[in-house]
């Protein structure tokens, strides 16, 4: 029987699986004989999509944290002679799997980036992250990309960050970046606010696998759970009328290219012994959409002019702001002064910040409106991205989102954050589609599972069947396809 | 205004169709291009010497390996001993013949009407400038009337075929079709970054008693219901005195090309005055695509004329038959305002057929040559037609970003009413560029002129979309 089927049932015995990646002479070893009895738990959470784009892009990380018998110092490094002595622990590969009996599904993949050990207690915690963390910790440095579509942008940047996405993995996205770059910025904050600069979602699913999903994600999803008080110990419903506004403006930040220019100057004289290298990081003075060349000069200390000795490698910058660069000197018995090294290129300049405003009921600047500016994200470039945020967001919150919090469900391994599940309660009423943003899984086996979810009345102003779906919608002012954002 | 172009992403089944971020961006695009192929056309100066040796004609352009051939077309009268030269300017600062005719007798140079030169394996400098001059040593030139570059090595091609989108079912589109409707944009968004050069404008006269002389010629491709449009002061005018403006065939005075109007004069100024205004050329038959050329002179000595410019642009009554949409989230998507779309760009694509044909041509800015080059340097522009002609300008339109440029001392970039200016630095005759994003009172649209000042003097100026 499938997962779901089990889970449904309410009579199957749920199972869970613990697995370290210790080394590639061992592959994945079997830990779960070592759970203890404080069981384990996975937080995960996407952001909220019905907030405003000045609180999008933090999705955060996953987390998991395994309390497991350590009496024999398996998980403790400084013992020696122990697992975690012999092939390390920190950033060892972890996978928690949960399901029923042998019915197992993936629910967690991360990285053990702490343990918490006692001398009094046989037992450890292992405190994980999810995969993206392999991303976050990245500094990346890019070369100037130019017209590129989100989803293109974000390749970019995970590729530069050393992750290959899966296919499929980063849907379509609906704007065009017309300038983007990265110089040694954190990849996971360019990577939200990339997806935030469409109303985009991005976030670690419980593979490990990195997803990006453009703000049309849901429009043709279904709805795979539905629970009502049968299934929840609790449903709190929580509408936050204070987080409205009627007129959202977001602020869009055009760029242009400069003419041909020097963008950077040797202030001080290289010196390079005969027959030596010597690398340097040079860092432009602007990012460059064109790199055009470089001057050079060298001379001995006598001052005789031997730039025909010095080469370069490589011959120009790969990334837009700096340029990794070795000197040779080829001559085998003068030292080489390079005292000139002017680079020019065309450089990657701003231009007057601009605005869109959504006010569709014209209320602004009197008593009535209550505005929200967003400003800030720097891939928000032209007046199409602009517009789209203001619109959406303005949709969005111009009524009280409303958060739905399911606690003490039945674990059930095979949901997945951006899930659309149907929620409803006779106490409070509640009687709506949602989309999950947050799950939490705690406890000992059977594990009990808390869901975060949002309404998922406010999405779209429109019924899902009703936008224009490519290739299928047909045209009609009648009863044709709508158009998106 | 190459930056108001907006980005848009290949389409594919299975999507949303954005109204912001998809259609409203394709309008946009539309509409650039609309707006293109209606720019103000500048006229290109034709040139004629019947002094020998001279250098007849010269121009420049940035050279572009999408459109690699120059088309050249010169009519030479060279005696016995006399030749002519095409040259252009290699990487080492030296001319360079690209061809020669040394045939007697009045033919067309090279024994060709429009001559095509393929210069992708010329030697330029590095700042890629293709600069050319037309030397006549032992007889005249009656006319030098072409001077462009073409080819489309490598831009966007046009779809096979032209979306025509239908409502209903049974007609659901697919993303080739959006996709093709984005090609047609790009295949004319390739074809609309071309330099836009200027009109060399001036003050006028001649010393020829009881005799009509023509003093300017410039060309112009008819690429619809265009005006030509004038501005000009006489003065020094008596009674019977004329200023006169024609319309001839691109040609003349070539044998076998002839004015047009039934010869007669499209305006005629007989007194001192200002005169401004527009001739609707829609009058005379003129046939889209096909080239033809406005001619000034004087009749006879004595009079002059300050020319203060001339262009080519819309009649008021120019009507456009597409007029896309703006789409807004939430419309329901119709066959029509597709269809719209569709057909401006169609009305775009360089056909004499369509309503607004978006020409590729990528013109040679010519060279003020009527101006006494310094002793023993004619290189830098020198033509032994002078005709006590002063105050040259070369005027233009803003529409590209980047001003290219060659002068002898610093000269005055002015606004059309001389309030502003900006001055540009001296080039030594060198080849320069400059981004006019820097001359704060400049905007997108606005006239301006570059002039010579003293015996500082402007030879060449253009705009362009890319330094």
């Amino acid at each position: 029987m499938s997962i779901d089927t089990l889970y449904d049932d309410h009579v199957a015995q749920p199972a869970a699986k613990v697995e370290i990646y210790w080394s590639d002479v061992t592959g994945w070893v079997d830990e779960t004989s070592r759970l203890s009895s404080g069981g384990l738990r996975i937080d995960r959470s996407l952001q909220n999509p019905l907030r405003s784009l000045g609180r999008l892009g933090q999705a955060p990380i996953g987390t998991a944290s395994i309390e497991v018998q350590n009496a024999d110092g398996r998980y403790s490094a400084a013992k020696p002679g122990s697992q975690a002595n012999i092939y390390g622990i920190f950033n060892k590969k972890i996978r928690i799997s949960l399901g029923y009996s042998s019915d197992l599904t993936v629910a967690f993949v991360g990285r053990i980036t702490g343990v918490r050990e006692s001398e009094t207690s046989v037992e450890a915690t292992l405190v994980c992250r999810d995969l993206g963390e392999d991303v976050a910790r990245q500094a990346v440095r890019t070369s100037l990309a130019t017209q590129q579509t989100t989803r293109d942008w974000i390749e970019t940047l995970l590729n530069a960050a050393g992750y290959t996405p899966g296919a499929g993995d980063l849907e379509k996205s609906h704007c065009v970046i017309p300038y983007a770059y990265a110089e040694k910025d954190n990849a996971w904050d360019e990577l939200n606010q990339a997806a935030a600069s469409e109303a985009g979602v991005l976030f670690t699913d419980k593979s490990g696998s990195i997803r990006f999903w453009a703000y049309t994600h849901w429009l043709t999803e279904s709805v795979v759970y539905s629970w009502d008080g049968d299934f929840y110990q609790e449903l709190v419903p929580e509408r936050d009328y204070f987080s409205t506004y009627n007129v959202v403006t977001v602020e869009y930040e055009p760029r242009q290219e400069a003419a041909a220019a020097v963008v950077y100057q040797l202030h001080r004289a290289l010196h390079i012994p005969p027959g030596e290298s010597r690398s340097e990081t040079l860092t432009f003075r602007f990012p460059l959409t064109e790199f055009t060349g470089y001057e050079m000069a060298a001379v001995t200390g006598g001052g005789e002019d031997i730039s025909a000795d010095v080469s370069i490698s490589p011959a120009s910058p790969a990334s837009a702001q700096t340029w990794e660069i070795e000197f040779t000197n080829n001559n085998t018995r003068h030292e080489a002064f390079i005292t000139k090294f002017n680079v020019t290129g065309r450089a990657l300049v701003g231009r007057p910040s601009e605005s869109y405003t959504a006010d569709p009921n014209s209320v602004s600047g009197s008593a009535d409106a209550k505005e929200l500016s967003t400003r800030g994200n720097w891939y928000v470039q032209t007046p199409e991205q602009a517009r789209l945020l203001a619109d959406l967001i303005q949709y969005r919150l111009s009524t009280p989102p409303m958060v739905l919090r399911l606690r003490g469900l039945p674990c059930n391994p095979n949901l997945e954050l951006g899930d659309k599940i149907s929620v409803s309660g006779a106490q409070t009423g509640v009687n709506t589609t949602a989309v999950v943003i947050g799950i939490s899984i705690s406890g000992m086996i059977p594990l009990v599972m808390d869901v975060t979810a949002v309404d998922y009345s406010y999405f779209y102003e429109h019924a899902d069947s009703e936008y224009f779906l490519i290739g299928t919608s047909h045209l009609s002012t009648a009863d044709g396809g709508r158009c998106v954002y | 205004m190459l930056h108001a172009w907006p980005g848009l992403r290949e389409l594919t089944d299975g999507e949303f169709l954005g109204a912001s971020t998809w259609l409203n961006a394709l309008t946009r695009r539309a509409n650039w291009i609309y707006g293109q192929a209606h720019a103000i056309q500048y006229l290109q100066r034709q040139t004629w010497s019947w002094y020998s040796p001279a250098t007849v004609w010269a121009g420049e352009t940035k050279y572009r390996s999408e459109h690699p051939t120059l088309v050249f077309s010169a009519r030479i009268n060279l005696g016995e001993s006399g030749a002519a030269y095409l040259e252009y300017v290699n990487s080492s600062g030296n001319w360079t013949t690209i061809a020669s005719d040394g045939n007697a007798g009045d033919r067309w140079f090279n024994g060709v009407e429009n001559n095509e030169f393929d210069c992708s394996g010329l030697d330029l400098p590095s700042d890629g400038i293709l600069r050319l001059r037309f030397y006549v040593g032992g007889g005249e030139c009656t006319l030098v009337a072409r001077a462009w570059m073409k080819g489309e090595v490598g831009l966007t091609a046009w779809p096979g075929s032209v979306p025509l989108f239908a409502d209903g079912v049974g007609n659901e589109p697919t993303a080739a079709d959006f996709n093709a409707l984005k090609q047609m944009s790009e295949y004319l968004y390739d074809r609309a970054k071309q330099p836009a050069y200027g009109s060399i404008v001036g003050t006028v006269n001649h010393e020829q008693p009881d005799a009509y002389e023509p003093l300017f010629r410039w060309s112009f491709v008819y690429d619809g219901r265009k005006a030509l449009h004038y501005n000009l002061s006489t003065w020094g005018m008596e009674a019977g005195d004329l200023v006169r403006i024609f319309l001839n065939e691109e040609k003349y005075p070539v044998t076998g090309y002839s004015r047009l109007n039934g010869g007669n004069p499209l305006a005629d100024f007989v007194a001192d005055g200002d005169y401004s205004g527009d001739i609707d050329l829609s009058a005379y038959g003129l046939t889209v695509g096909e080239r033809y050329q406005i001619e000034l002179g004087i009749y006879p000595d004595g009079p002059f004329v300050g020319i203060n410019t001339i262009y080519i642009h819309d009649l008021d009554s120019e009507t456009r038959t597409h007029v896309p949409a703006t789409f807004a989230h939430g419309d329901r998507l119709a066959a029509a305002p597709l269809n719209v779309i569709a057909g401006s760009l169609s009305d775009c694509y360089p056909d004499a057929s369509r309503e607004s044909p978006l020409w590729m041509i990528h013109h040679f800015q010519p060279h003020q040559l009527l101006r006494p080059a310094p002793p023993g340097d004619p290189d830098i522009g020198y033509s032994a037609y002078m005709r006590g002609v002063h105050h040259y300008r070369v005027r233009l339109t803003h529409r590209w970003r980047y001003l290219r440029y060659r002068s002898q001392g610093a000269v005055p970039l002015m606004s059309a009413d001389g309030s502003l200016s900006y001055r540009l630095p001296d080039t030594d005759g060198e080849a320069s560029v400059i981004d006019l994003d820097k001359i704060s009172w400049l905007s997108y649209g606005m006239e301006y002129e570059i002039q010579d000042e003293n015996e500082n003097w402007i030879m060449c100026a253009y705009e362009d979309y890319d330094a």
